[in-house]
């Protein structure tokens, strides 16, 4: 279920979205262009799928609005629609991802980036000498940005052999969720979409999140690469505390 | 001693619910859990106050100090035996308390399964309760217990809650959540409670903001508010 705060017309826009994967990577990435641009919320969604979440505004500590598992969040200016997740998924996302297919289909959102991860361990010995991001786009993507990519030098997303025995090889991106289903379902639609991913491993992956905003902004050209801000993103006041509060006085 | 000595132990990440993301692991959870919500009279059309009771101390409180001659009117139930919540009468409102053995991952569904209630509710509450060091924050706390509170538009709009606000970047789970989710996208008048307590027991002091929230809330004094019972700490501390 869907809910939006005004009806606003998404036509020509990018949705941004990330898959809940290793590391929370691709969450940590929205929460950072939401916060860096300022997004403002427009909407909600609902679904069973995830474990209900409540908290304050993460995102500014003087607003009385709430977060939830899944809001929806838009920049007018840089046409830009977000959906950020804040919750692990505990059911098959079926019908998650059917409601945001149909979103996309009916706001007429031109292009879809979604932000995942995958286990670092996954990384064969070839790619440790490249750098540890990857990009899967759709057929209908290919047709317009295919030169964008290759003047990135942006290496797709390699297939890996089934077993050690055929040569049979198939896409995957072990630890990054939902990433790659909802891929299929947006190139079965024909749907513009990119699914930008970065190999790492648990841990404080707040530099992994930085870099993949990065790499994704060279494509998406979101953030002005010539002012300062590039590098410099603003971090949400909901990353505070990560490592707990702060040592009680007693103990000194 | 490690049972998996010399065999490659994938890492797991706590981005998943289960161990892993692979297909088969969302299979353990059925998608359709059965919730109904059965009444012993009819059905009411509208509720005028709506509280629901979630987490074993709130719970233990709530039947000892306030539920303890209320009628259940109502149940929620799934395929198990037991109910997964009962639902009581007082006056004209509604406490409804979930079975502290409920699990998390099933709190998304019992949220969707309570959606046609919520929408005849006017004033919708929920109380939980959790530990104050899991309070993130650089208020200096000097008492035995907190309430903080997250409400919906609905409520923020009427009311000023600005102080007791629970603070980013703590957040609430489970069906508390679930219906003030569902309560907001809906425009319903919701606010959930939370009582930080510096221990697992209740005592007369911690125990304080609830006594004095449940007086506000059902407009009267608690009638039999004694510190005695299950879910108040009532043990020596001369031996162990």
């Amino acid at each position: 279920m869907i809910k939006l705060l005004e009806e606003v017309d998404l036509s020509g826009y990018t949705l941004i979205l990330p898959s809940v994967s290793v590391g929370n990577v691709g969450q940590l990435s929205v929460d950072l262009v939401i916060a860096t641009l300022g997004l403002k919320r427009i909407g909600r969604l609902f679904d069973p799928a995830f474990i209900p979440l409540v908290g304050a505004d993460p995102y500014d500590e003087n607003s009385e609005d709430i977060c939830t598992a899944v809001d929806i969040y838009v920049c007018r200016e840089k046409k830009l629609i977000a959906i950020q997740i804040r919750s692990p998924l505990v059911k098959r996302p079926i019908n998650f991802l059917k409601t945001v297919s149909d979103f996309i289909s009916e706001k007429n959102i031109s292009k879809v980036i979604i932000l995942t991860s995958s286990f670092g361990h996954e990384k064969r010995d070839i790619q440790l000498r490249t750098a540890p991001l990857r990009y899967l786009a759709t057929n209908t993507l290919l047709e317009q940005d295919a030169k964008t990519f290759e003047d990135l030098s942006w290496i797709a997303l390699e297939p890996k052999p089934i077993d050690d025995f055929s040569n049979q090889t198939s896409l995957q991106i072990h630890g990054g969720g939902f990433a790659k289903i909802l891929f299929e379902i947006l190139q079965k639609n024909k749907v513009p979409c990119v699914v930008i991913m970065k190999y790492c491993s648990e841990g404080d992956n707040i530099p992994d999140a930085i870099e993949l905003t990065n790499y994704f902004n060279q494509y998406a050209k979101l953030i002005d690469t010539d002012s300062e801000l590039l590098g410099q993103f603003k971090y949400p006041c909901s990353w505070k505390f990560l490592f707990g509060n702060s040592p009680p006085k007693e103990i000194f | 001693m490690v049972s998996y000595f010399g065999e490659v132990v994938h890492p797991s990440s706590r981005a998943f619910w289960n161990d892993d993301d692979d297909d088969e692991a969302f299979h353990c959870h059925e998608d359709n859990l059965g919730f109904s919500i059965n009444w012993t009279n009819e059905e009411p059309v509208t509720i005028k106050k709506f509280i629901l009771i979630e987490g074993q101390i709130v719970a233990e409180f709530t039947l000892s100090c306030v539920l303890k001659d209320a009628d259940i009117v109502g149940t929620i139930d799934n395929k198990s035996e037991k109910p997964i919540a009962k639902i009581y009468k007082i006056d004209d409102v509604y406490i409804c308390v979930i079975d502290s053995n409920s699990e998390l991952t099933e709190a998304g569904e019992l949220t969707k399964t309570l959606s046609h209630l919520l929408s005849k509710i006017e004033k919708l509450y929920a109380i939980t309760a959790d530990h104050l060091s899991n309070l993130k924050s650089t208020e200096e706390i000097d008492s035995e217990s907190t309430l903080k509170l997250l409400c919906s538009s609905k409520a923020a709009k009427e009311n000023n809650f600005k102080d007791c606000i629970l603070n980013q970047p703590n957040i609430v789970t489970g069906l508390s959540a679930g219906v003030l989710t569902y309560a907001d996208i809906q425009d319903i008048f919701c606010i959930i409670y939370i009582l930080y307590t510096d221990t697992f027991d209740l005592d007369s002091k911690n125990a304080s903001p609830l006594t004095k929230l449940f007086s506000t809330l059902l407009e009267k004094p608690i009638p039999q508010f004694k510190t005695s019972g299950p879910c108040f700490f009532n043990k020596g501390n001369l031996y162990m």
